[in-house]
């Protein structure tokens, strides 16, 4: 009785070693997410609020784009950007306008961005964000003359 | 903005016709009240639904030959006359057969001799039905939650635990859908302007709708309205 007590005892001893040098050495599974590479499909879009015509080259946007109170949408710029972790990516937007997406982690099943917007040279707004790769975002930025820019970003694995 | 409000606002909302100050109040109700949200849904599935049925029916409607078949009609059937050119002494009212007769010759348009407007409130009510049956089966939606309140930030509002499930109203398959696509860990927002964001679970996609402003001074953090 006293040897099985004794077995268990350093049983109980041994897991208390061997459990945090495992954690340790193969870490949590959000730690041990690997890097892997993504692609960031940034797409900024002019909509107005007169009746015009949808661009058909925003057809995938659809379904984003419908209950939006505006009627009119137009294909402004579109860039696609490899990002790893610490990567940047920017595009150009109306209105003296400036995005930059800055990639802080890229795993197989999520990234976490970082977002700042700039118009007429100050920041408006400015995330952190976690992303699943089968999402996105859509940001409604201010207005300018010829309309609103909407910014579309998704993203992709890396091939 | 109560329950009340909301309602009474809702399809001003679900069209985005209202100020964006009431517009961000409507949201933030939304936010907090998980009825009103289901009614938001419900709403838009229902508007896409009867959009996408009536486009259908008016494109598959062929009115080329409309005024050739009215003639035709009128030339095969000459009791037909008296609807547009009351004979002598007839002062009989001939509304019940002008509607069925019009109706007839409706029906004949589309297919056999049902009347249209029947035919469109079916479709009406099959729309409905169809619309709340996908509204109630929350496949694609993301679990309701609890509302966190206005003003929190958005770093305290996404590691907010839900409590949602313990509640007892949370569906299996919202509790099987409650990983966010997008989780916002935290924003700041220039002065002067104002931010709401909201989940489109359908696509995926969180909107972020940053209000505009005359006076973008400086950069400070404004109260949220998040995880919508």
């Amino acid at each position: 009785m006293r040897r099985i007590a004794h077995i268990t005892s350093a049983g109980l001893l041994g897991l208390c070693f061997v459990v945090p040098a495992m954690t340790f050495l193969f870490g949590t599974s959000e730690a041990g997410a690997e890097e892997e590479s993504s692609i960031l499909k940034i797409v900024a879009v002019l909509a107005t609020k007169e009746r015009g015509s949808f661009d058909p080259r925003l057809e995938a946007m659809r379904a984003d784009l419908r209950s939006l109170p505006f009627r009119s949408y137009a294909l402004l710029a579109m860039q696609t950007c490899a990002v790893s972790s610490g990567d940047q990516c920017g595009m150009n937007v109306p209105a003296n306008g400036f995005l930059q997406v800055t990639t802080t982690e890229s795993t197989a099943t999520h990234l976490k961005l970082r977002l700042i917007l700039n118009q007429a040279n100050r920041p408006v707004v400015n995330v952190d964000l976690k992303l699943n790769r089968n999402a996105g975002i859509l940001i409604k930025s201010n207005r300018c003359e010829a309309g609103t820019v909407l910014i579309s970003i998704k993203t992709s694995p890396a091939p | 903005m109560n329950c009340n409000e909301f309602q009474a606002n809702l399809d001003r909302y679900v069209d985005g016709e209202l100020s964006t100050a009431d517009m961000r109040s409507a949201a933030d109700h939304a936010t907090a009240c998980t009825s009103c949200d289901s009614l938001v849904t419900s709403s838009q599935q229902l508007n896409a639904l009867l959009t996408t049925a009536v486009t259908d029916r008016v494109t598959a409607v062929d009115v080329s030959g409309l005024w050739k078949s009215i003639e035709a009609e009128l030339d095969r059937d000459p009791g037909l006359a008296p609807m547009f050119q009351p004979a002598a002494g007839n002062t009989g009212n001939n509304r019940p057969a002008i509607g069925r007769r019009f109706g007839d010759w409706l029906g004949t348009l589309v297919g056999d001799g049902a009347w249209i407007p029947a035919r469109a409130g079916a479709l009406a009510a099959a729309a409905a039905a169809v619309a709340l049956m996908v509204s109630f089966q929350g496949g694609d939606r993301e679990a309701p939650r609890v509302g966190p309140a206005p003003g929190a930030t958005a770093s305290a509002v996404s590691n907010l635990p839900s409590s949602a499930a313990s509640a007892g109203f949370m569906t299996a398959s919202a509790a099987r859908t409650r990983v966010r696509p997008v989780r916002i860990d935290s924003m700041e927002v220039a002065a002067g302007h104002n931010v709401t964001t909201w989940m489109r679970p359908k696509t995926k996609t969180r909107v972020i709708w940053v209000g505009d402003s005359n006076d973008a001074e400086g950069f400070g953090v404004n109260t949220l309205s998040l995880d919508r």
